[in-house]
């Protein structure tokens, strides 16, 4: 079922309610645009953790609650086959949420597109596009954010993509 | 039905054995409605009463609340109360609605010796996308036996074992509704399958179980009158069914399990034994699958096999792979099934293997060399 925003935040209370100390989570991808209202809804949810710790006590909450979520984690940075700059937590959007135990924020549109850019499917496209025309991201902007990504897959494929977006999706 | 006098009715059926002060009544009706006025709440307690629906008894100076099972229509009035209840549940989590038709439908075409269906901890699960269900099989005559392409003769002259074997069957067919319900709607999902007369054994069981606990936090989504008519049955007949204290699973201490492997004939020498909780079978075989101690799980055929020997404390292999898909254990617990019943054929086995089947589980390998050394040690083999 896609998730909206009401879904994902008790959700995450019930996650709040089984920590013990503070984590923080980074939204990504088409979780870190339900929460910045690109989207209204989503059928995945990706998280991204600082460290592997937070990102262990998460699945030690998960556990004792057995939920029926597929969640796809990250950890420093390392989204999907793409590393981000050392900058992109600064970047990030705070979230408000009234959690005991989690910090929420969400990606910054101009690095959920450079993380799309790497897989660019059709569904990618159509994020891309929104998260461009709602923060008026110039192609300028997205050419210099992709030099400082670093891509684990194929170099070479990340760069046709990125021609690929810069010509169709940006203005 | 007024607002407050649902939430009263609501809020005793959730433990239909017991009774409440008024004060616990309005402070369980804050918890869960975060509003609840101790003089309207009173007021209203007042005109039940006289409406012959609630009990009002007064002990030790406090007004005790309890339903009034002796009113003919108290079954109806509990039944609108699961009618309202899921009206608000699916105002709240609109994604639900298809699944319900959906089960109705099937029930109705394809499961008609269903006579009830419970969703549990509904709020709770649907906000950890999960989906965990009761269903209350009839177990008298007329039996329906499905004729395929959804049609359905009407057999009286099967013997009771006849009849119980096609129960069983039906309850292997429900595993594979479970399956396609988690692949449809991509939610977790989870059932219970219980005939009703098994269903009554646990409700007047003085062990913890599951069942008892889930009456606490339900919504009755089918069959709601005929649901509420057995609960009354049990409590007519005398049959206090008064739910215990219960704690979670996962919180059951290596005490608690140490005491309850005891009763069921298995002894850890060294182990000093205190006062504890009895727990039913199922629970502490789940338990003992949470702790993860290999000479424990090493137990768990030796400890089915004596139940089965004691016939009237046959384990419930419904509960049992309920519990496990809960804490996410079944793979574990059908590789010692798969033990167990190389070691010691039994058809209850093998037919709860057929329903695991239907799950396509991958079981975890299980040596059967030390189990078979438990079985003989304890006489089970």
């Amino acid at each position: 079922m896609p998730f909206e925003n009401t879904q994902l935040f008790e959700f995450l209370q019930e996650i709040d309610s089984k920590l013990e100390k503070t984590i923080q989570i980074t939204a990504v991808g088409g979780t870190a645009m339900t929460l910045l209202k690109l989207k209204t809804s989503t059928i995945d949810i990706d998280f991204e953790f600082p460290t592997t710790e937070e990102k262990l006590a998460f699945n030690q909450a998960e556990q004792a609650l057995g939920h029926g979520f597929k969640i796809d984690q990250f950890v420093n940075g390392q989204i999907f086959s793409q590393q981000l700059p050392d900058d992109f937590r600064k970047k990030t959007i705070p979230i408000p949420v009234k959690l005991k135990h989690i910090k929420l924020f969400a990606l910054h549109p101009l690095d959920i597109v450079v993380t799309k850019i790497g897989r660019l499917n059709e569904r990618d496209e159509e994020d891309i596009a929104d998260c461009i025309k709602k923060y008026h991201i110039t192609k300028k902007q997205v050419q210099q954010r992709a030099k400082k990504v670093t891509y684990t897959g194929k170099e070479e494929n990340y760069q046709y993509n990125l021609e690929i977006a810069l010509k169709k999706l940006c203005p | 039905m007024e607002k407050t006098e649902f939430r009263i009715l609501e809020t005793l059926s959730r433990t239909p054995g017991r009774g409440l002060s008024i004060y616990e009544l309005t402070k369980q009706i804050r918890q869960k409605y975060k509003t609840g006025d101790y003089k309207n709440i009173y007021e209203k307690t007042q005109s039940l009463k006289k409406e012959g629906l609630i009990q009002l008894d007064e002990i030790g100076g406090s007004s005790i609340c309890q339903l009034n099972f002796n009113n003919y229509l108290i079954t109806d009035y509990l039944a609108q109360t699961e009618i309202e209840q899921k009206k608000q549940f699916l105002e709240k989590y609109s994604s639900f609605l298809p699944i319900f038709e959906e089960l109705e439908q099937d029930i109705n075409a394809n499961y008609q010796d269903t006579e009830s269906l419970l969703i549990l901890n509904p709020e709770q699960n649907a906000r950890l996308n999960k989906i965990e269900l009761l269903f209350i099989l009839r177990s008298q005559y007329p039996f329906t036996e499905m004729l395929g392409s959804g049609k359905s003769a009407t057999i009286t002259h099967f013997s009771a074992e006849q009849l119980e074997e096609i129960l069983e069957k039906e309850k292997a067919k429900l595993y594979e509704l479970i399956r396609y319900l988690k692949i449809r709607y991509n939610i977790k999902s989870n059932a219970i399958f219980l005939k009703r007369k098994e269903f009554e054994e646990f409700l007047q069981s003085g062990d913890e179980n599951f069942i008892k606990q889930s009456l606490t936090n339900k919504i009755a989504i089918f069959g709601e009158n005929q649901f509420w008519k057995t609960i009354r049955q049990q409590i007519k007949k005398g049959k206090q069914f008064k739910p215990v204290k219960i704690k979670n699973i996962d919180q059951i201490s290596e005490e608690e399990i140490a005491v309850n492997l005891q009763r069921f004939g298995y002894t850890e020498h060294g182990t000093t034994l205190t006062n504890q909780t009895r727990i039913g079978l199922e629970t502490t075989i789940v338990g003992i699958l949470i702790q993860n101690k290999a000479r424990q799980i090493e137990i768990i055929p030796t400890i089915l096999e004596k139940a089965f020997q004691k016939k009237d404390n046959a384990p419930n292999y419904s509960l049992l792979i309920f519990l496990a898909q809960k804490f996410e254990k079944l793979e574990k617990l059908t590789g010692l099934l798969q033990a167990y019943q190389k070691l010691k054929p039994r058809p209850e086995t093998e037919l709860a293997l057929q329903c695991i089947k239907a799950l396509k589980i991958k079981p975890t390998p299980i040596a059967t060399r030390s189990i078979k050394e438990k079985m003989r040690l304890y006489h089970a083999l």
